[in-house]
């Protein structure tokens, strides 16, 4: 009973004129706070005569002993209140009032926010895991993802028709384990030097690892001793900007089984074997001016596919770019690049042929209008090479308009 | 009280959440020796992972660095990693999600 009295989450929905957006709040042993957040930034040092009551029924309130608000790292719009004791058992809620406080660049006076009583961490957790569940999935994750292209034929012999090409992605994850996926991939064409007739459908695994563990074991050392603070902390931050400029974070290892096939029906299903080590590197700055980005990639330093008739060693990269404009007046809001490529080795012959068989694939966005879930622009497309089973030569460049959602990487 | 508050606010995990994506990203900057730390963005928790440039491939790296600082929550984040591993997730949300893990360790 006692232990369960120590233990209450409080959290809910700002009240009263509105500056007030949330309160959370924690009992826990000997260190209960109350977390608030409001409308705008505020400064932390302009909150003054900050009370806090437990709500029951009806009129029953009783006060709790608090300390001064303090501001939080990386949240400028909340604030933390500790206090001591105990809100009786059957109370509520829990309401925070402060007698003045700065959100926003305005002096506000008397701000109160209510929040209500979680006693059941359990079903907290749930819920947070839950506010998780409910966004938006990967975009290798999403069930269709597909890049369509319509057009007039050029030449004299395609002008009567309309050509496309459709290059789609889809990737489920597997519910009984974190690294198994399926996926099925469909690169095609209506037009020669525009088909790379491939498709591929499979199940893959795949596990990350981190780099420079040592270094990372000792920085979590500095965070787990008791005391960390101070000198130890000043440490930790110069060891973090020291991981941060590492080229490379981690590496992966990739192994799974896949059917091919040239999409068209004229040739068998290969099966094969598909195994690769790859490294990710870290996210790196892109120093522009009054455009800010960054770029990362990962290098597929080796893999290998192999079936009955096939053995193919690959390396390849993917990479991608983001610079955004800083100023409200500039004309592309947001510029994405994306390459991609695989150079494939074939060690037995296919279709007669030894050698090698590079894939390059190039995507560049420009978006021009932007909202906070959808973002407007153009797109210019690029293919160059070959791809299994068929390897038929693929030189192709297309442009056309982007309708993308934001998702949550505003 | 100071001494209570320096441990809980060393210990909601959102230091350590935040030394975790500083370490993987130049896009974030993190000065912890400061009291309370701070973050360039400075609304870094308001923003996703994409948004500070952690791609999918990063997100596992990023669940592993924080269960090396948050040893006592592992089995959770190790549990959830398919909703955790999420580039499009809100910082906060998933800042929530560990505050509340390690809660739960606390009782």
């Amino acid at each position: 009973m006692c232990l369960l009295a120590l233990l209450l989450c409080l959290r809910g929905h700002g009240q009263g004129n509105g500056s007030i957006q949330r309160v959370e709040s924690v009992l826990v042993p000997d260190a209960s706070y109350v977390d608030i957040t409001f409308s705008g930034n505020v400064r932390a040092s302009s909150a003054e005569r900050v009370s806090l009551y437990s709500l029951g029924d009806g009129t029953d309130e009783a006060a709790l002993s608090s300390s001064q608000a303090e501001g939080l790292g990386g949240r400028p719009r909340m604030l933390r209140v500790f206090f001591a004791g105990n809100p009786p058992a059957e109370h509520a809620k829990l309401r925070v009032c402060l007698g003045s406080v700065e959100v926003g660049g305005t002096l506000l006076k008397d701000v109160c926010g209510e929040g209500r009583i979680a006693r059941n961490m359990e079903s907290e957790l749930a819920r947070a895991r839950e506010t998780l569940r409910t966004l938006p999935k990967l975009q290798r994750e999403k069930s269709l993802f597909a890049s369509v292209f319509l057009g007039r034929g050029g030449g004299a012999a395609d002008s009567a028709r309309t050509i496309g090409a459709a290059d789609v992605s889809l990737v489920r994850n597997d519910f009984g384990s974190k690294d198994l996926n399926y996926f099925l991939r469909l690169k095609r064409g209506s037009a020669d030097g525009m088909d790379a007739r491939n498709m591929e459908a499979g199940a893959s695994y795949r596990r990350s690892f981190l780099l420079h563990r040592g270094e990372r074991a000792k920085l979590a050392k500095l965070f787990s001793e008791a005391g960390g603070r101070g000198g130890r902390f000043r440490e930790a931050t110069a060891m973090v900007e020291d991981l941060r400029k590492r080229w490379f974070a981690g590496h992966m290892i990739e192994a799974g089984v896949k059917l091919e096939s040239d999409a068209a029906g004229e040739n068998q299903w290969l099966g094969l074997v598909d195994a690769g080590w790859s490294l990710q590197s870290t996210t790196r700055r892109v120093r522009l001016p009054g455009a800010p980005g960054w770029f990362r990639f990962r290098w597929l330093a080796g893999g290998l596919e192999a079936g009955r008739g096939q053995a193919r060693v690959k390396v390849g990269a993917d990479a991608a770019l983001v610079v955004r404009a800083r100023g409200g007046a500039a004309p592309i809001r947001r510029l994405e690049f994306h390459a991609e490529s695989a150079n494939r080795w074939l060690a037995r012959p296919e279709r007669s042929e030894r050698g090698v068989r590079p894939w390059l694939q190039m995507d560049a966005k420009a978006f021009l209008f932007e909202s906070a879930h959808v973002r407007y622009g153009v797109r210019l497309s690029l293919q160059r090479g070959s791809l299994p089973p068929v390897y038929e030569p693929v030189k192709s460049v297309q442009f056309g308009f982007v309708v993308e959602s934001a998702g949550g990487d505003q | 009280m100071k001494r209570l508050r320096e441990r809980w606010t060393a210990r909601d995990g959102a230091l350590e959440l935040a030394t975790a994506i500083a370490s993987l990203s130049e896009a974030v900057t993190l000065d912890s020796s400061r009291e309370p730390f701070v973050t360039d963005p400075a609304d870094l928790f308001d923003l996703s992972f994409a948004g500070v440039g952690i791609g999918e491939e990063q997100m596992p790296l990023l669940r592993e660095q924080l269960t090396r600082m948050l040893p006592e929550i592992a089995a959770e984040l190790d549990d959830n990693a398919r909703v955790l591993d999420q580039p499009d997730h809100r910082i906060e949300s998933y800042a929530a999600f560990v505050r509340i893990a390690l809660l739960m360790k606390v009782r």
